[in-house]
């Protein structure tokens, strides 16, 4: 079973329309993060904290942009109806 | 040969207790005197309650009760656990006045066996890291190399093992967090089916993903924890490996790994045949976005749990810990969900899989300990942070809620341990444990004790 989407490498599977989408997607910036803290229900981090995850140079975390453009790549793989994961029965 | 005494398994500990050759509160000084001995080196222990365990003992002692599975035996936990009476620190500045009111329930189960906590065990502030590096309370080295991690985020746990500090540790394993120390350290670390043993009572990290497992010095006693954590299971005897078909992953599991690590698993792979295994190549779910797919489970549950001291405390937490919980409010709801579909998904690749075999089997890491304060190792020349490469082999049944077993089978020409993992099918946690117990009674092969001067 094949349901890869390797390294976000837009293939000819790909439609035009999600080939215009992918190059859309913008670098993760600042203002971005600054406005979900201060516009949607947040903890109130630090204007370091957000600087950090957009710029790391403490290397606390490394590759928040990265793991976006990883779970861009998610995204394009279709689950079709599979729920998400609950508990797990007994057979 | 004997073992010492303070590293000898719990089936050795209990048949000498219930001979008299010794009595259940000499055992508890025995550790006692041992966790004072080796505290500033080991950093293995936050908390102790020595007064209430040889108060316990002197019970255990003087009672004509029939004896219990546990009986006398000194066990400790890590510091996520409540144990009534006790602080849950969770190995963290924010939890320093938490103190539980009621014990976790496996704690309770603990106690109805007749086992003796001794303490509670340092690790990963919040079991957020693999490496078991702590600010606050010192990282916990590895006993066979004080240079080296005991690994994480069961930390203290494991080297409260390799020190020969208590007889078992019961710790949490959220991507490997139970089996990668005890594979570091030379111990058997098991996680049971996922959801089998309550985690009522343990400081949450990933509702998702954490199991309680157990760390012990041998699989039989990884059995013996068991039965006395889920009362009600039978017997568990060593099962016959003539006819099992033991699953090996084509890909991934084997994939830049440690030479000497391999040369290991293939001598067990080589046992396994004659004993009359069947190893068949498998190939397994696609790896590559696994650790997204788990972290974006992780970090949103941590940060839904923590909400609750950030507020007040969020200062007191540690500057690693503060980044990962920004990063989990920067993940969309959907991207959350979405992981949770792959998890089902891996759940159901995984089950086509187990219609085929009856364990997989696998490295339990694809390196040795790496030194304390090293932030990346390398193999193959392809450098990767030391947290992510203890858990390599491991986070992904974490997922999958498979039962999982590593056990010592190999020592390095560095003198470090190494260790295979078995994995078996949903609730097939006994069969997994009998097929451990077996290899464990006929391979060939003891690991030397760890040099502690």
């Amino acid at each position: 079973m094949n349901w890869e989407c390797a390294n976000i490498s837009v293939n000819s599977a790909l439609t035009h329309s999600n080939k215009r989408q992918l190059a859309a997607m913008q670098k993760l910036d600042r203002k971005t993060l600054i406005g979900i803290r201060d516009q949607l229900a947040s903890y109130a981090w630090d204007d370091a904290e957000i600087a950090e995850l957009v710029d790391p140079k403490l290397g606390i975390i490394t590759g928040f942009q990265e793991l976006l453009d990883e779970l861009e790549c998610l995204r394009r793989i279709d689950l079709g109806s599979t729920p998400p994961a609950g508990d797990i029965s007994a057979k | 040969m004997s073992l010492p005494l303070a590293f000898a398994p719990i089936s050795e500990l209990s048949r000498r207790l219930r001979t008299g050759d010794i009595s259940a509160l000499q055992l508890i000084n025995l550790y006692a005197e041992r966790i004072e001995r080796y505290a500033d080196t080991s950093k293995a222990f936050i908390s102790l309650d020595l007064e209430t365990a040889r108060s316990k003992a002197k019970q255990a002692d003087s009672s004509t009760d029939s004896k219990l599975a546990l009986t006398g035996i000194p066990y400790a936990c890590k510091d996520l656990f409540d144990v009534a009476g006790m602080v849950t620190t969770g190995g963290s500045r924010v939890l320093q006045d938490n103190i539980a009111e009621r014990d976790a329930d496996t704690i309770q189960a603990m106690n109805r066996a007749g086992a003796i906590c001794l303490g509670k065990n340092n690790l990963h502030e919040f079991a957020y890291g693999a490496t078991g590096e702590n600010v606050l309370y010192g990282t916990a080295p590895n006993p066979y190399d004080h240079s080296r991690l005991a690994g994480g985020s069961s930390s203290g746990s494991a080297a409260a093992l390799g020190f020969g500090l208590c007889a078992a540790a019961l710790g949490t394993d959220t991507g490997g967090s139970v089996r990668a120390p005890a594979a570091l350290c030379g111990l058997v670390g098991f996680k049971p089916t996922f959801g089998r043993i309550s985690t009522a009572g343990v400081l949450p990290y990933s509702w998702t993903l954490d199991h309680v497992g157990t760390l012990t010095r041998s699989a039989e006693d990884a059995a013996i924890l068991f039965k006395a954590l889920l009362p009600g299971t039978g017997d568990i005897g060593n099962a016959d490996l003539q006819g099992k078909v033991i699953g090996i992953p084509r890909e991934f599991f084997f994939a830049r790994c440690d030479i000497e690590i391999l040369d290991s698993i293939d001598t067990l792979m080589a046992f396994l045949r004659s004993a009359g295994a069947e190893l068949k190549p498998i190939s397994m779910p696609s790896m590559e976005h696994t650790r997204t797919v788990s972290l974006t489970v992780q970090m949103p549950e941590a940060l839904s749990f923590h909400n609750r001291y950030l507020e007040q405390r969020g200062h007191l937490y540690s500057q690693d810990f503060r980044a990962g919980l920004a990063l989990a409010q920067c993940l969309l709801a959907e991207q959350y969900v979405r992981a949770k579909r792959f998890i089902e998904r891996y759940r159901r690749e995984m089950d086509a899989i187990f219609a085929e075999v009856d364990t997989i089997l696998t490295p339990a890491t694809p390196v040795i300990a790496p030194p304390i304060g090293a932030v990346e190792v390398s193999v193959d020349g392809i450098s990767e942070a030391a947290g992510n490469a203890i858990t390599r082999y491991t986070s992904f049944f974490n997922m999958t809620g498979h039962p999982a077993i590593t056990l010592p089978c190999g020592m390095h020409s560095a003198g470090l341990p190494i260790a295979a993992q078995f994995v078996g099918k949903h609730y097939a946690d006994e069969q997994l444990l009998g097929l451990a117990r077996q290899v464990e009674s006929a391979y060939d092969f003891t690991l030397p004790l760890p040099d502690l001067n």
